[in-house]
């Protein structure tokens, strides 16, 4: 156990793909228990960074390391993917890879429904919610596996307003170190703890949220900001 | 025209008395495409997954021999297991030739690259959905094709009742490697043929009739699995 409030570290990473260097010699420090958004218009690398952080892609050069506590990482995707089967079988199946028993999944995954109100929909096949659903289920989905982190891929990017703020609600809410990507700018206002602004694959700033909503240190993230950039 | 309709009723007649020597047919028929779907549903369903999932060595060669071998004709493929199983061949002193297992042999090579590669697509299609939530999940290959063969259950039994009304109207190899022997290795389709060169058309008709009502069977099964799937399962709004 560690008392280093810090999360996970980047040192100097970068990550290179056919169509040129995504992202460039980044060094970050992403800290517990906040809210931070990764925020920049599309392109910017927001999404790269995640999966670089979350283990899906390897860095190119430098290196990413975790705090010695922080031993398990969960991802939502813009698009969640569901197998071909009910609420409750899709919540059992993540359990079951983790290797917890029947009976004990069961009870989980329906503590966690009833949390969320989406108990109605246990046996509802997954793939025939609606979007909104489909993405607060990929939430209790990802929470259910207690992650030390959750990153979340631009989670609302296909949500209309009410499903976007019941979400943001959740995210909100929950006591997990959570690090949002996104481009919208009044959602990173809602919901952000601390910033990590981020364009053409180069970090530009990194402040709490209120700072760096009314005095951004950067020009870029001035013009972002105020929709020029 | 009377005497089509008279061997027509014969046949029917042949059918609803459950006559011996069809049944006898039509169990053996049975046995040897059942046999052969079993032992290639085993071996392709699995060769399918990992090629589908996996590239390795030599991966791509195998997917383009079982791509080849779909459509393979069948008289070559009894062609080889006859010389594989006769007397001279290496797999002589088996004495195979002529009996069911040669039978189930031949069809079983005939329908395991239909297997296969039906299936290799199918769980292709399902893993490029699924790959990021394997990713994220870090499962291992094993758990990954487990996970892949239950979701895409209903469309490889689509593949399997593919690959069963393949080997049930196979005629051509089990010909030759099973011989067409009255109570040992007589099918439903060498049957027919013989008896036509008999001119007994009321048997051959009967098994016509038999195997028309298996290849609508295969069918309607086919759209009932379907359906179930999709009212119990769901179909994303997206597809």
């Amino acid at each position: 156990m560690t008392n280093s409030n810090i999360a996970l570290h980047l040192d100097n990473v970068s990550f290179r793909h056919e169509k040129g260097e995504a992202l460039q010699k980044t060094s970050l420090e992403f800290k517990k228990a906040k809210n931070t958004v990764i925020l920049g218009p599309n392109g910017a690398g927001k999404s790269i960074l995640l999966k670089l952080c979350h283990g899906l892609l390897q860095p190119s050069s430098g290196h990413l390391f975790f705090e010695s506590d922080i031993i398990n990482t969960c991802m939502v995707f813009p698009k969640p993917v569901f197998l071909r089967r009910t609420v409750l079988e899709n919540l059992e199946y993540v359990l079951e890879i983790k290797g917890i028993e029947k009976k004990i999944r069961i009870e989980k995954a329906k503590n966690a429904l009833k949390q969320f109100s989406m108990l109605d929909f246990i046996n509802h096949p997954a793939r025939n919610l609606s979007s909104g659903e489909k993405q607060r289920l990929s939430l209790i989905r990802a929470l259910l596996l207690d992650p030390d982190i959750l990153f979340l891929d631009e989670p609302t990017s296909n949500l209309d307003p009410s499903a976007t703020g019941t979400l943001e609600k959740m995210i909100k809410d929950t006591d997990v170190t959570t690090i949002m990507a996104t481009h919208d700018i009044m959602q990173a206002k809602r919901v952000a703890e601390y910033i990590i602004f981020i364009n053409q694959g180069k970090v530009k700033e990194c402040a709490g949220a209120a700072t760096f909503f009314n005095r951004p240190a950067t020009e870029e993230a001035r013009k972002f900001i105020e929709g020029k950039l | 025209m009377a005497e089509n309709s008279n061997i027509f009723l014969e046949s029917i007649y042949l059918i609803v008395s459950f006559n011996r020597d069809l049944m006898e047919i039509i169990g053996m028929s049975m046995y040897v495409s059942i046999s052969a779907l079993l032992i290639a549903a085993s071996v392709g369903l699995p060769l399918g997954a990992l090629l589908a999932t996996r590239s390795f060595f030599g991966s791509k060669v195998i997917s383009i021999i079982v791509n080849a071998f779909m459509g393979m004709p069948p008289v070559v493929a009894g062609l080889i297991i006859y010389m594989l199983l006769s007397r001279g061949g290496p797999l002589g002193l088996l004495g195979l030739l002529y009996t069911p297992s040669a039978m189930i042999i031949a069809q079983c090579i005939l329908i395991l690259p239909i297997i296969a590669a039906l299936s290799r697509q199918v769980i292709e299609d399902a893993n490029r959905e699924y790959n990021l939530l394997f990713l994220s999940l870090r499962i291992d290959t094993f758990t990954r094709i487990k996970t892949l063969l239950i979701e895409c259950r209903f469309s490889l039994i689509t593949v399997l009742l593919a690959g069963f009304g393949r080997a049930i109207a196979e005629v051509g190899a089990v010909m030759i490697v099973g011989g067409n022997i009255e109570h040992s290795t007589r099918t439903m389709t060498t049957s027919i043929q013989m008896e036509i060169s008999k001119g007994n058309l009321e048997l051959a008709m009967a098994l016509g009739i038999i195997l028309l009502f298996l290849s609508l069977s295969i069918n309607i099964l086919m759209n009932i699995l379907k359906t179930y799937f999709q009212n119990t399962n769901g179909v994303s709004r997206d597809e």
